[in-house]
C-alpha cells in the first residue's frame, strides 16, 4: 500500500514531470542568481542551494510536485550576517536552520500554522514583494539611462514573450537576449561579475570552517531561528496552494521535517538556506508537473544546465537580473488584498498594513510576522471582550434576574463587573449563566465580588445556567464557599 | 436537439446568462443532460488560498458562488451537474466537453475590448475557435 502510493509519487506522471521538471530548471536560473545578489554572495551559492533543495526535498518531502530552492524571503534575511562574518557562517546557520526545522516538524509545527491569521500572511506576501523591490533599487535607479532601458526591455519581454510561446520560461529568454545583446553592442551596463561585494570564492563542499562555540552559536542562532520559521511558513503555504491546485492533500509535517534535511544537506553542500517557492511551484503544476519526479528533474537539469552556463553567469546584465526581480515582486504581491482592503474588517486591514510596515521597517520577515500576530490576538480579545448583561425585575420588585451574555475572562470583567448596581434591595437575585462562559480566575474572582455584594445588601444569590466547564472551573477556584452560593442548573 | 450541453460558469452574470440559455434549450427537448463546468485559473489559487483560513471554508466559498446557478438548474428541473476543474479556462473547457461527448458549448461573453483580447485572451474565442462542437457565444447587453 504505501509502497504504491509512493510509486505513484514517483512515477504516476512520468512524461509530464520530466517536462515540468525542465522548465522549472529554466525559469529557477535568473532567481537563484538574484536571490544570491539579494543576500551579498556568489551566484554560485544560490545555484548550487537551488540544486540541492531541489533535488533532497524531492525525496523527502511532504508535497510532490512543489519546488524548492534559493528564495528571497531567506536571502533577505541572511543580508546582515553574510555582511558582518561571511560565508563560511551562512553554511553554518543554513545547517543550524535544517536542524531547527527537522526539529519544529518532529513536534508537529504544521498544527500551529491555523494560529497564524490570514491577514498576517497576506501581510508577509506583499512585505516580501516590497522588500525584494527595494532591493533592487540600488541596482537600477541612478546609474545611468541605459540601465533604465535594459531594466524595461527586460521587463517587455517578460511580458510579451508568452503571447508567442508558453514553452519556454520567458524570464530566462529575456536574460539571454538581453545579455547577448549588451555584449554585442557594448551596452554600458554593469554586469553580475561586476558587484564587488560578491565573493568569487567556489563554495566549499565541507564542514563550515568556523569555531565550534558558544560565540558562533550566538552569531547563527538568531538568524537561523529567523530563516526556519519564514522558510516553514512559505513552505507549508505554498504547499497548501499546490494543496488547491491538484486537489490532493498532503502531509505538511513531513515537509516541515523535509525543509529541515534539505536545508542541513544544502548547508553542507555550500549553499544558502531556500525553502518552496510559490511561483516555481505554480509554474511545475501549470507545466504539468504532478510527482515528486518533476521536483527531482529540476534539480538535476539545473545543475547540468550550471555546468553548461557558468561561465555565462558573470556576464549577465545586472538590470537584466533588475527585470526578473521586480516580475518576481508583481507576481508575489497579493493584489487582491488592495481591492479588499476596504470590504474586510477593519482590524484585518489593520493587521495587515502593519505587518507590512514592520517588516519594511525592520527589513525582518519574522518580526512582521510576530508583530502581525500579536496585534490580531489584542483584536481578537478586544472584540471578544464584550459582554452584556441584561436586568429584568419581577413585578414585586423581589425578585432581580441578571442574564449575562458573552465570554467572561480577564479582558470582560471589568465591563461585567460594572454592568451591576446593588442599591436595588430585593431578595432573591439571580444570575443566568447560559449565555456566557466562565473561562479563568478573574472571572471567578469577579462573580465572586458580585455575589458577596449583593450578600452584603442582605440578597441571597442563585448563579444558575453554568455549562460544565464554568461550573468546574468556578468550583475549583472560588473562595467564598462561606457564603453558601446556590448554585442551580437550569 | 441537444443530448448534451457543456455550459462554462465563473459566477459571473456572464455566466449566468449563459446559463440561463442552456436551461432554456434543455427544456426544449427532455432527456438533455446539462453540465455546468467551473474552471478556477491556477494564477488565482494563490490568492484563493491566501484569503481562506482552510480548504474546507475554500471550498464552501467557491460553492457558495455556484448557488444561484444550481438553483436556476434546479427551478428548471432539468438534469444537470455542476463540476469544478483546476487549470486553464479555454483548454479545460474544451477538454471536458470532448470527454462528455459533448453537442453544444454554451459560454459567455466578457465583452473585452481589443487590448484586453491581446493582453487578457478572450476564453469565449478560443473555445470557439478550437471545439469539436457547435459553440454559443453569449453576450451580455448592459
Amino acid at each position: 500500500m504505501a509502497t504504491a502510493k509512493l510509486n505513484k509519487q514517483w512515477f504516476g506522471n512520468i512524461r509530464g514531470d520530466i517536462l515540468s521538471g525542465i522548465v522549472v530548471a529554466l525559469a529557477l536560473i535568473p532567481e537563484a542568481i538574484a536571490f544570491s545578489i539579494i543576500a551579498g554572495v556568489d551566484p554560485m551559492v544560490g545555484l548550487y542551494a537551488s540544486f540541492s533543495m531541489a533535488v533532497v526535498i524531492a525525496i523527502v518531502g511532504g508535497r510532490p510536485a512543489m519546488i524548492s530552492a534559493a528564495t528571497g524571503a531567506m536571502a533577505l534575511l541572511m543580508v546582515t550576517l553574510v555582511k558582518d562574518h561571511g560565508l563560511q557562517y551562512l553554511f553554518a546557520t543554513t545547517i543550524l536552520t535544517g536542524v531547527l526545522q527537522l526539529l519544529f516538524g518532529i513536534l508537529g509545527i504544521a498544527r500551529f500554522m491555523k494560529f497564524i491569521p490570514r491577514s498576517v500572511m497576506i501581510g508577509f506576501v506583499n512585505a516580501l514583494a516590497i522588500l525584494i523591490f527595494m532591493a533592487q533599487v540600488p541596482h537600477f535607479i541612478g546609474i545611468n539611462i541605459s540601465t533604465y532601458i535594459v531594466v524595461g526591455l527586460t521587463l517587455a519581454i517578460i511580458y510579451l514573450f508568452p503571447l508567442i510561446t508558453k514553452a519556454v520560461p520567458a524570464p530566462l529568454v529575456a536574460i539571454l537576449a538581453v545579455t547577448i545583446m549588451s555584449m554585442f553592442l557594448h551596452i554600458d551596463v554593469r554586469t553580475v561579475g561586476d558587484l564587488g561585494e560578491i565573493q568569487q570564492a567556489l563554495p566549499s563542499f565541507l564542514i563550515p570552517n568556523i569555531p565550534l562555540n558558544l560565540e558562533t552559536l550566538q552569531i547563527i542562532f538568531p538568524t537561523a531561528l529567523a530563516l526556519s520559521i519564514v522558510g516553514l511558513l512559505e513552505s507549508l503555504l505554498t504547499a497548501s496552494i499546490v494543496d488547491d491546485m491538484t486537489d490532493t492533500g498532503s502531509n505538511k509535517n513531513k515537509e516541515a521535517r523535509g525543509q529541515g534535511i534539505a536545508n542541513i544537506l544544502t548547508g553542507f553542500f555550500g549553499g544558502m538556506a531556500g525553502c518552496a517557492m510559490i511561483g516555481q511551484s505554480v509554474i511545475n503544476v501549470k507545466s504539468g508537473g504532478r510527482g515528486r519526479l518533476s521536483t527531482l528533474v529540476a534539480g538535476i537539469f539545473l545543475m547540468f544546465l550550471i555546468l553548461v552556463l557558468g561561465d555565462w553567469v558573470v556576464k549577465i546584465p545586472m538590470p537584466a537580473l533588475v527585470g526578473v526581480m521586480i516580475m518576481v515582486c508583481i507576481g508575489t504581491f497579493d493584489w487582491s488584498s488592495l481591492r479588499s482592503l476596504t470590504r474586510v474588517p477593519l482590524s484585518d486591514s489593520i493587521v495587515m498594513v502593519v505587518t507590512v510596515i514592520a517588516v519594511v521597517a525592520t527589513h525582518n520577515l519574522s518580526i512582521g510576522v510576530f508583530i502581525g500576530i500579536l496585534l490580531s490576538a489584542i483584536f481578537f480579545v478586544a472584540k471578544i471582550s464584550k459582554v452584556k448583561v441584561e436586568k429584568r425585575t419581577d413585578t414585586t420588585a423581589e425578585h432581580i434576574r441578571y442574564t449575562i451574555t458573552g465570554q467572561l475572562f480577564f479582558a470582560s470583567v471589568t465591563e461585567f463587573m460594572n454592568s451591576f448596581f446593588y442599591e436595588d434591595m430585593a431578595k432573591q437575585v439571580t444570575l443566568n449563566f447560559t449565555n456566557t462562559h466562565v473561562w479563568d480566575d478573574s472571572a471567578v474572582a469577579a462573580i465572586d465580588k458580585i455575589v458577596l455584594k449583593f450578600k452584603e445588601k442582605g440578597s441571597s444569590v442563585t448563579l444558575e445556567g453554568l455549562n460544565k466547564d464554568s461550573q468546574a472551573l468556578l468550583h475549583k477556584l472560588t473562595t467564598n464557599d462561606s457564603t453558601h452560593v446556590n448554585v442551580s442548573n437550569h | 436537439m441537444y443530448k448534451k450541453i457543456v455550459v462554462a460558469i465563473d459566477g459571473s452574470d456572464h455566466s449566468f446568462l449563459a446559463a440561463e440559455h442552456a436551461i432554456q434549450l434543455a427544456k426544449l427537448q427532455p432527456g438533455t443532460h446539462v453540465e455546468g463546468i467551473q474552471v478556477l485559473d491556477y494564477e488565482k489559487t494563490k490568492a484563493d488560498v491566501l484569503h481562506s483560513t482552510d480548504p474546507i471554508q475554500l471550498q464552501s466559498k467557491r460553492d457558495e458562488k455556484l448557488q444561484r446557478f444550481r438553483d436556476a438548474f434546479e427551478a428548471a428541473s432539468i438534469q444537470y451537474k455542476l463540476i469544478m476543474k483546476h487549470g486553464e479556462p479555454a483548454p479545460m473547457i474544451l477538454e471536458h466537453a470532448r470527454d462528455t461527448r459533448a453537442d453544444l458549448i454554451i459560454i459567455g461573453s466578457r465583452g473585452l475590448n481589443p487590448l484586453q483580447e491581446i493582453v487578457l485572451g478572450s476564453v469565449s474565442s478560443r473555445v470557439a475557435k478550437r471545439a469539436k462542437c457547435s459553440v454559443m457565444i453569449v453576450k451580455y447587453l448592459s
